[in-house]
Order: structure tokens, then sequence, then C-alpha cells
């Protein structure tokens, strides 16, 4: 059996997740779901016994019906934030990924939808500025700048929020 | 705190830090109790702790060390067998300034209490026959301790019998 690497006692939740960078003509492409209010970048949890790598690759063949080669992080981030009264403890792994040609580049509306389970998820290329990425709320906030300008060599970082 | 360790059946998923600490081309490993196999010295990372926090903890109660500025120089996902669990294990090492309070002696050379078990620290050459010979795990680590990376290094890494 395969579970989510997402572990809850009481208020506290620890999840693994892995996440695609995927930049395109000075846009990056973010995704929401319903009326979350925030956006995030495309990917998901690991499973158990999974690598983060393949957990990327599995991932956006479910959600953008898309087979790209993942590598190599780009960003490893442990993040400490609240969400509903909840606290989480995150580690995430970013992965520049090169844009899936299927993937429509249309700017100003949405270019993707996905229904799972109940949730309508919504795909977007959002215009890499600090602006542009702060207006939206794309999450994690500590993390807009290197988005931007990825990090030259792999980035550990650490952060609250 | 908790630590970061979830069981289900045999599976265990472990996040996990460790002190690289090197001394005239040796390495400080450490055995719990009479164990047949020795590890590098560090602990499980807990619940709303950075792993940085975590090394700086774990050097403070397993060596009694207050240790400066931890380089991070891995970043491995591992997949191994160990005591009849499957193990997939996230594992921050750091490379640590040896703590002068710690003798540079062979066998044993200092030793330490966790959880109601000994632990018996000891310096072996850094090279892979050596650690291969005191059977360090996990065995991913024993080819890369000899040369570390200028900055770090992410790499997943599975055990042939996983």
């Amino acid at each position: 059996m395969t579970v989510d690497l997402s572990f809850r006692a009481f208020d506290q939740h620890f999840n693994v997740r892995s996440a695609a960078i995927i930049q395109k003509e000075g846009h990056i492409l973010c995704t929401t779901a319903d009326d979350l209010g925030f956006w995030f970048l495309p990917g998901g949890r690991l499973k158990r016994g999974e690598s983060s790598a393949a957990a990327l690759k599995r991932e956006l063949r479910e959600e953008l019906n898309a087979d790209v080669d993942v590598v190599a992080p780009h960003i490893i981030a442990e993040s400490f934030f609240s969400l509903d009264h909840l606290h989480y403890h995150e580690l995430a792994f970013y992965f520049a990924v090169s844009c899936p040609p299927n993937l429509p580049f249309i700017v100003g509306k949405d270019c993707h939808h996905l229904i799972e389970g109940e949730r309508h998820y919504r795909y977007r290329w959002i215009e890499l500025s600090p602006e542009m990425l702060s207006e939206i709320d794309l999450q994690p906030r500590a993390l807009h700048a290197h988005f931007i300008d990825l990090p030259p060599k792999p980035l550990h970082i650490m952060f609250n929020g | 705190m908790s630590n970061l360790t979830f069981d289900e059946g045999n599976e265990r998923v472990n996040v996990r830090c460790a002190g690289i600490i090197r001394h005239e081309n040796h390495v400080l490993v450490v055995r719990e109790d009479d164990d047949d196999f020795v590890c590098l010295p560090g602990g499980r990372v807990q619940r709303g702790e950075s792993s940085l926090d975590a090394i700086h903890r774990e050097m403070d109660e397993e060596l009694n060390a207050q240790i400066k500025t931890p380089q991070l120089r891995y970043v491995l996902e591992n997949f191994f067998w160990r005591y009849g669990k499957r193990f997939h294990e996230f594992a921050f090492y750091y490379e640590v300034e040896k703590p002068q309070h710690v003798p540079f002696q062979p066998g044993v050379c200092i030793t330490g209490e966790d959880d109601g078990k000994t632990l018996s620290f000891e310096w072996v050459q850094t090279g892979p026959d050596a650690l291969a010979t005191i059977n360090l795990h996990p065995i991913s680590m024993r080819t890369r301790i000899l040369d570390l990376p200028q900055s770090f290094v992410h790499e997943c890494v599975v055990d042939p019998d996983y």
C-alpha cells in the first residue's frame, strides 16, 4: 500500500512534497484550487518508498498529462508555517522542469484545468516579477526571489511562514 | 516534541541529521551498545525543528559539544533495510569541526548515553575500505566521506536489497 508522506499528530502536520519550477518567456506556471486564496507550484506529496524525482514525474503526469525529465532539485526547503490553525513542518524539493510541449502558453487566463476528487485545480502562467508573485500570493513567499532567479547551484533553505 | 519517524507495518519514514567530523584522515563514528555496525553521530530531527537546529542539539546531547557553523554537505534520500524494517529516510549530513574535548586516539575515544543506550565513539580512517571493515551504515556514506563536496549535493540512494 502506498501512502502519502503526510503525518499528523494533534495539530501538527509533517509532509514531504516535490514541486516543479516551470518557466516560459518570463512566466512561471502556478496552480490553485477552488477558493483557496493563494497559489502554489504544480507538484504534490511523495509516497512511501518514492523518491522526490519520481514523485514529481508522477504528479506531472497526473496533473498535466505530461512526461517530463526530472533531474536534480534546485531548492531543498525546510519550512514551518500555519494554515487553518494547523502547524505544518514541510520538507520540499523544487525542480526546474522544462515546459511540457502539450501545455498551451496562454497568458491572462487559465491554461489548464484538472478535476481531482471534489477539487477543481486551475493552472495559469504568471509573470515572473516580485509584484505579480506577491499579488497572486504565490506560496511560499520566501522563495519568490529564487523562483525569479534560479539559484546557480542547489540551494538549501530554512524559513518560517 | 516528537521525532520525525513514521511507522506503518514494517515501513518506516524517517528524517535524520548526522555530523561528519573529520580529523587527520579519520572520521568520528559511533556504536550503540554492542551493535555490529556503526553510524555517523547524529539522530532524528524532531517535529518543528530544522535539520540545522537538530544537528546542534544532537552534537550537544551526544558529544556535549557546542558546535560552530556546521556546513551542509549531503542531502540523501535513502532507501534501505534495517532492524527488519524498510526505511525511507531523508538525511541531512553536516560537516562539523572536531570538538576540542574529543580526544584523537585509537579505540573508543569517548562514550556517551542516549535513550538508555551506551554510545561509544571512535576514529576510523576515511577511506571506503576502513569504513566497510567497521561496517558503517548507511552503506552509501562509505564512499562519500573522503572527499566532501564544496556546497551540498543531493542524491537518491537505493540499497541493492531494498
